[in-house]
C-alpha cells in the first residue's frame, strides 16, 4: 500500500490538473513536458483544496480518499490523447549525459530518503503530525496554535490524502514528498526550455533540486519547495497572457496565486505581486482580468482564512487580532497579541536594516547571520557568481527587455522580494525558495544573451555552474549518508530514529507504557512519533496552557492541563522552551513538590546539533516522564 | 575535439569573480571542512 498510495495520488494530481487545463482551454497549447508538469502542479493543489472540504464536513476516511482520488485518476484516461508521449530515442550530447547521470544520482539520494522514516523537526512537529491528528479525529479540527497550527494547510492536506490512501504508513508519506519534491524541478525544466537550450535547462533543474535548501526541505515535506510549483503556474499564465485573449491565462494566474495563499500566509504577499504584474500587463483589460483573477484567488485560496475567521474572528490568526479589535477569547487575547507583536518584532529585527534592504543576497550567500538559516541549508554560490554575466546580458538586451515575455514574470518576483523583505517578518532564506526557479531562469536567459554577444564569457559562466554543481553534489553525498546507513543496516527502524531524532529514546520508552491518555510535550519533534494524543506547550503561540516565562503559576498550570485531559508530561530537564522564574520548568518542580506529579522515568539521551554533520557538536540531555496524580494534588481539590 | 580557447580580459576578470565568490562562499564552511578532515585523518 505504501507504493500504491503515492502512485495513485500522482495519477490523481495529473488527472485533476489536466481537467483544469481542459476547462481553461489550455490543454492543447503546450509541449508534453509543460502539460505534464503543469497538470501535476495544478492537480496537486486541487487535491489539497478538495481534502479541506472533505475534512470540513467530517469525511476523512480511506473510502472517501480512494473514491475522490480514484475518480480524479480515472479522469486522466479520457484525456490521455492530449499527452502524445513519444518513445523515439533522444540524442544526448556528452555534457547532457553527464548531467543526466548527476540528476540520477540526486534522484537516487532523495529516493533513499523516501525509503527512510520522517526525521526532520518541523515535519514531525506539524507538517506530518497535523494530518495524522486530523485522520485520528476523522475530520478537520482547528489547531489553536499560532505560526504552525492555525495556518493555511493546503499542502498538508495532500499529506493527509496519501496517509489515508496508504493506511497511515510512513513510507506512503515519504514517497509522496519525494514525488512532489521533484515536481518543481520538472516544471522549472519545462518553463525554462522556452528560453534555454536543453543542456542549460537540465543544469538548472539539477542545480535547483540539489540546492542545500532543497535537499533539506523537499524530501522532508517542507512547504517552500512545493510552493515553487504554484509560482511557476502563475509564470505560465503571465507569459501566455500576451498572446491569449481568453480567460485561460488569467484563471491560471488566479489558481496559482490562490494555491500559494492556501499554503502559506506569505501567499498574500505573492497575490499582491502577481496581481500588480497582471494588472500592469493586462492593458485595457486590466479591470476585467483583475476581477476574474481576484474571484479565482478567493475560491481557490480563501478556505483557510475563512476557517480561521470562523473559529477566531481573525482570518490571519493571530496577526489581525488588534487591528480587528477582537474581544478576548478562548484561543487568544490582547495580552497574547502583545506578546506575539513583540515576538514578531524580535524576529524581524534579527538582521539590520541595511543587510535586509541593501545586502540580503550577498549576506545570505557569503556571511549569513543565524536568523537567515542559510549556510548549510542555503542557496549556494551560483546566484552571486552569475551576477556580472546577467548584468552584461541585460545591458546587451536593454532595448528589448521591456517587451520580453519574461518581463511580467520578472516584475512579479521582484515585487514579491520587496514585499517579503518589508513584511515577511522572518528573514529565513528558504522562504525565497518558491521564486528561485524564476530567478534562475531569468539569470540564465540573460546570461545566454551575454554569451551570444560576448562568446568568451561561455567559459566563466560554465565554470560558475560547474563549481556550484560540485558543491551541491558534495552536499548530496553528506545528505544521503544517514539514509545509506539505514538501507545498509537492513532498515533498522528504531536504530535510525534513535540516531536521527534528538531524544527519541524518551519517546520509545513512553510508547511502551500503558494508560497514557494525553501527553504534554515540551519538544515539538516528539509529536509525530508519540502514539497517544499530545499537546505541545510552546510559550506565546497558544493560550490554552500558559507557558510564558514569568507568568506560569503552578495551580493555573495544573488546572489548564486537567482541562485539556493531560495525563502525563514528557519534558527535557531543564525545560528548554520555558525556564527561569515562574516558568514551565519551575511549575513542574513545584507541582512535583506538592505531590501532583509522580516521577515515572529519567531518560538520558544523546543530542546532536546536526543530523548530517555529526562533527558540529553533540552532548547529552535529560528527559523526565511525569504522571499527573489528581488524587494527591491539592490544586485539584481546590477546583 | 577540443576547441582552442582565446584568452580575453573580460573572460579572465569574470573568471576571477567566479573563483573569488566561490572561495568566499566556501570560507564559511572552513570549520566544518577542517573538522571533517581531522576526522578523516584520525
Amino acid at each position: 500500500m505504501s507504493f500504491v498510495a503515492p502512485v495513485l495520488l500522482t495519477l490523481s494530481s495529473l488527472g485533476a490538473g489536466a481537467l483544469l487545463l481542459l476547462a481553461f482551454r489550455l490543454l492543447n497549447k503546450w509541449s508534453n513536458v509543460e502539460k505534464i508538469g503543469l497538470s501535476f502542479a495544478l492537480g496537486f493543489g486541487l487535491v489539497g483544496w478538495l481534502f479541506f472540504w472533505l475534512g470540513a464536513v467530517g469525511w476523512y476516511s480511506p473510502e472517501a480518499a480512494w473514491g475522490v482520488c480514484g475518480l480524479l485518476a480515472v479522469s486522466l484516461f479520457p484525456l490521455r490523447q492530449n499527452f502524445t508521449l513519444s518513445f523515439a530515442p533522444i540524442k544526448f550530447s556528452a555534457l547532457e549525459w553527464v548531467l543526466l547521470g548527476l540528476i540520477f544520482v540526486a534522484l537516487a539520494a532523495d529516493f533513499l530518503e523516501a525509503l527512510a522514516l520522517p526525521v526532520e523537526a518541523d515535519s514531525l512537529a506539524y507538517h506530518f503530525q497535523l494530518p495524522k491528528q486530523f485522520i485520528e479525529e476523522g475530520r478537520l479540527i482547528f489547531e489553536p496554535r499560532a505560526l504552525d497550527g492555525a495556518i493555511p494547510l493546503l499542502m498538508q492536506m495532500t499529506y493527509l490524502a496519501v496517509l489515508l490512501l496508504g493506511g497511515s504508513e510512513d513510507a506512503a508519506l515519504t514517497l509522496w514528498t519525494f514525488v512532489s519534491g521533484w515536481a518543481p524541478g520538472l516544471l522549472l525544466y519545462a518553463f525554462s526550455r522556452r528560453w534555454l537550450p536543453r543542456h542549460w535547462s537540465m543544469a538548472l533543474l539539477l542545480l535547483f533540486q540539489t540546492l542545500p535548501a532543497m535537499l533539506y526541505g523537499a524530501g522532508s515535506g517542507h512547504i517552500e519547495p512545493r510552493l515553487a510549483m504554484f509560482v511557476l503556474i502563475v509564470a505560465f499564465g503571465l507569459v501566455e497572457l500576451k498572446d491569449n485573449p481568453r480567460f485561460g491565462p488569467v484563471l491560471l494566474i488566479g489558481v496559482g496565486a490562490g494555491l500559494y495563499a492556501a499554503s502559506k500566509y506569505t501567499g498574500l504577499l505573492f497575490i499582491a505581486a502577481a496581481g500588480i504584474s497582471l494588472l500592469i500587463y493586462s492593458g485595457r483589460h486590466w479591470f476585467r482580468n483583475g476581477i476574474v483573477c481576484g474571484v479565482t484567488i478567493l475560491v481557490v485560496g480563501g478556505q483557510w482564512y475563512g476557517w480561521n475567521a470562523y473559529h477566531t474572528g481573525d482570518p490571519i490568526f493571530p496577526v489581525l487580532f488588534s487591528a480587528l479589535d477582537l474581544e478576548d477569547g478562548t484561543f487568544w487575547d490582547a495580552d497574547y497579541a502583545d506578546t506575539m507583536k513583540d515576538t514578531l518584532a524580535l524576529r524581524n529585527n534579527q538582521i539590520s536594516w541595511w543587510v535586509r534592504w541593501l545586502a540580503y543576497p550577498i549576506a545570505a550567500t557569503l556571511f549569513p547571520p543565524f536568523a537567515m538559516e542559510a549556510g548549510r541549508v542555503g542557496f549556494g554560490p551560483y546566484f552571486l557568481m552569475i551576477v556580472p554575466f546577467s548584468v552584461a546580458g541585460i545591458w546587451s538586451q536593454r532595448h528589448k527587455i521591456k517587451g520580453s515575455l519574461l518581463a511580467p514574470v520578472a516584475l512579479m518576483i521582484f515585487l514579491f522580494y520587496i514585499l517579503w523583505l518589508g513584511f515577511g517578518s522572518i528573514p529565513k532564506v528558504r522562504h525565497l525558495l518558491p521564486i528561485l526557479p524564476i530567478v534562475l531562469i531569468c539569470l540564465a536567459a540573460v546570461s545566454l544573451k551575454a554569451i551570444e554577444t560576448w562568446s568568451h564569457l561561455r567559459i566563466p559562466i560554465g565554470l560558475a555552474m560547474a563549481l556550484s554543481l560540485a558543491v551541491n553534489m558534495g552536499v548530496v553525498g553528506f545528505f544521503a549518508r544517514p539514509y545509506i546507513a539505514y538501507a545498509t543496516s537492513g532498515f533498522d527502524r528504531e536504530m535510525f530514529l534513535k540516531n536521527n531524532i534528538n531524544g527519541y529514546p524518551a519517546v520509545a520508552w513512553l510508547n511502551q507504557q500503558d494508560g497514557i491518555d494525553k501527553v504534554l510535550l515540551t519538544y515539538r519533534a516528539f509529536r509525530y512519533y508519540v502514539r497517544s494524543a499530545s499537546y505541545f506547550v510552546y510559550p506565546g503561540v497558544q493560550k490554552l496552557i500558559e507557558a510564558r516565562v514569568g507568568r506560569v503559576e503552578p495551580e493555573t498550570f495544573w488546572k489548564q492541563m486537567r482541562v485539556l485531559g493531560i495525563s502525563h508530561i514528557l519534558t527535557d530537564r531543564p525545560t528548554y522552551i520555558s525556564q527561569g522564574t515562574a516558568s514551565v520548568d519551575t511549575a513542574i518542580k513545584d507541582l512535583a513538590g506538592a505531590g501532583c506529579l509522580g516521577h515515572m522515568k529519567e531518560i538520558q539521551t544523546s543530542w546532536r546539533t546536526s543530523r548530517t554533520l555529526s562533527s558540529l557538536g553533540s552532548g547529552q540531555r535529560l528527559f523526565d516522564v511525569w504522571r499527573l496524580d489528581a488524587e494527591a494534588c491539592p490544586y485539584d481539590k481546590s477546583s | 575535439m577540443i576547441r582552442p580557447v582565446s584568452i580575453n580580459p573580460a573572460m579572465i576578470a569574470t573568471s576571477i569573480w567566479v573563483l573569488t565568490i566561490f572561495g568566499l562562499y566556501m570560507l564559511q564552511f572552513k570549520p566544518i571542512i577542517l573538522s571533517l578532515l581531522r576526522q578523516a585523518i584520525s
